[in-house]
């Protein structure tokens, strides 16, 4: 079976246990120092879950998604799957263009396919310097992803906020909440 | 007496074969035949693969391909259709029903089209002695088998019944996984030769995997590897089919393949850089260099390799790698840009703007400009 089906698998039993949380429009704190703010009603999976500090989601994990990293620190990878290979390593000094390609290859270890990372531009998330960079995938199954992923590296640690969703329905219907949770984040190290 | 029987049971299932003779050109199987439910399966198989983002759509290097394939299959030209499929790593396969998959990783490792051939033929084989329906039978016999001896085992005297006839079922279906692929080895020869090509190259494809791959059997990339036997076996089992060949031709058509792949082969030389599976993709690389000399691409992508795999040494060998990239012809701007990101890592912000700049001065346009800009503008302590 392959990894990443089981994993969403194991998420789905999980749900069936009644794991999932709802979050409402309300301000939360992810991991130790991110916080964001929803516009709607996201469904939270238990932390840990596809790797990442949080996987909310609309309409189910499988077809939309939005993984938080909130604050990986030097040396840390940004999925837990990654931990042994070392060059799948988050260093504090990497640019938005190294972050980008580990960024791609988490998603070939994934078991996705057709991967494209598009270049990274800069934008200012949490009040800091930060990035911005799309990308795209298709799964096993050829269903076809758009994604997002906005992040800085601040005080050393990364935060990133990553939105995929169904190129023909999830990824445009969900975008703008996603959108919005980016524009909410902020960093709690600032406090 | 019970346990006995129990092995005669075994040995009998054991014996049992499909024996699925050939099949003829333009042939489907009886759609009475559980042969015809595995065909089925594979049209569904392939309607799927038809829609696949993956699917590589290129006209020319699919009419290439389809030609080439066409040339080794002669009668049975109309039975196969081709599809190439974007994706790392050395595989190919083939579906009951003559739907054959091509994984692009595979066309990046052929050096020739003599080396395409072998592999098409290979193919081929499974498909005209029918292979996968045999294989699906003899996997349902081999469940069968557990079934059986489930029941059968509770109370006798072998130890551990279950455990045993697990083994012998897993023997049987591998014992005829190897005989299948000496038998598709044994057609793809006689195909290539028959279509004037070297049957030689059949045995170099597996000389290169066994270099690649080193004391590793199989790989995240290397599927293919993981269900055929091992390279060496292989290549020793290859020459002795060629030995037996009554041609020995030598078409190789090294210039046409690679003007066929020219459009394609950075693209998927980016694609094994990102698995970051770095030894097999340096051993890889060499191997290519070997094949066809170094090119910019190449340099530049073996440069990739070392900077994201960050050992003591590689930031140097990355550089290095770069600094060949950038003197020869048609040199990637990204090269630049490397060097910039190793530079800045290193503290050397002098060395990385200069780098930066010349990479903005190359590709002014790049998607990526204002991001290297920002590189630069905050890099002011040097």
């Amino acid at each position: 079976m392959r990894v990443w089906l089981l994993v969403l698998s194991v998420a789905v039993i999980l749900a069936g246990c009644g794991r999932i949380q709802p979050v409402e429009r309300e301000q939360v704190v992810i991991g130790q120092g991110l916080s964001v703010q929803g516009s709607r009603v996201w469904n939270q999976f238990p932390t840990g879950t596809l790797g990442a500090d949080a996987a909310w989601t609309q309409d189910g994990l499988p077809l939309d998604h939005v993984l938080f990293i909130a604050g990986r620190p030097d040396g840390e990878p940004l999925f837990e799957r990654s931990r042994s290979r070392r060059s799948l390593q988050f260093r504090s000094n990497m640019t938005a263009t190294e972050i980008a390609e580990l960024w791609g290859t988490e998603l070939a270890l994934g078991e996705r396919q057709q991967i494209e990372v598009g270049a990274p531009e800069p934008k200012v998330f949490a009040g800091h310097s930060g990035f911005h960079f799309g990308y795209s995938y298709a799964t096993e199954a050829g269903l076809v992803f758009d994604g997002s992923a906005t992040g800085a590296v601040v005080a050393g640690r990364l935060y990133l906020i990553a939105f995929s969703g169904t190129r023909a329905h999830h990824y445009p219907a969900h975008w703008p909440a996603a959108q919005h949770l980016i524009r909410s984040a902020q960093v709690l190290v600032d406090r | 007496m019970r346990g006995l029987a129990l092995v005669i049971l075994l040995l009998m299932l054991a014996g049992c074969s499909a024996g699925l003779p050939p099949l003829p050109p333009q042939t489907r199987p009886d759609m009475q035949s559980d042969e015809a439910g595995f065909w089925q399966l594979a049209e569904k198989a392939e309607t799927a693969l038809r829609r696949a983002p993956t699917l590589i759509r290129d006209p020319d290097l699919n009419r290439y391909v389809r030609d080439v394939a066409c040339k080794v299959a002669g009668p049975y030209c109309p039975d196969i259709r081709v599809y190439l499929v974007r994706a790392p790593g050395l595989n190919a396969g083939m579906q009951a029903n003559g739907a054959m998959l091509i994984q692009s990783g595979l066309l990046l490792r052929l050096r020739d089209e003599a080396q395409l051939a072998a592999i098409i033929g290979h193919e081929l084989g499974h498909y005209v002695e029918r292979h996968l329906a045999d294989k699906a039978w003899r996997a349902r016999v081999g469940s069968d088998i557990l079934a059986w001896v489930t029941v059968l085992g509770q109370g006798v005297s072998l130890r551990e019944p279950n455990a045993a006839a697990a083994l012998l079922a897993e023997l049987q279906l591998r014992a005829f996984s190897r005989g299948q692929e000496q038998a598709a080895d044994a057609f793809g020869l006689q195909r290539m030769a028959a279509a004037g090509y070297a049957p030689i190259a059949a045995v170099e494809i597996w000389q290169s995997a066994a270099v690649e791959l080193g004391d590793r059997r199989a790989s995240v990339v290397n599927r293919l590897l993981a269900t055929h036997p091992a390279p060496a076996a292989r290549r020793d089992g290859l020459l002795e089919e060629i030995a037996a060949l009554p041609v020995q031709p030598e078409a190789r058509s090294y210039v046409r393949y690679q003007a066929a792949l020219a459009p394609h082969r950075a693209a998927f030389l980016a694609d094994e850089v990102r698995l970051r599976l770095p030894t097999e993709t340096l051993r890889l690389f060499q191997q290519l260099e070997e094949q066809h000399g170094l090119d910019a691409d190449l340099a530049f992508y073996r440069g990739e390799v070392h900077r994201l795999r960050g050992w003591q040494d590689d930031q140097h060998l990355a550089l290095r790698s770069y600094a060949e990239a950038l003197r020869l012809p048609q040199s990637p701007a990204a090269a630049h840009r490397s060097i910039g990101l190793i530079s800045r890592a290193q503290g050397d912000w002098q060395r990385a703007r200069a780098a930066f700049v010349r990479y903005l001065i190359s590709e002014p346009d790049a998607p990526d400009a204002a991001m290297v800009r920002a590189y630069i503008a905050g890099m002011t302590g040097s």
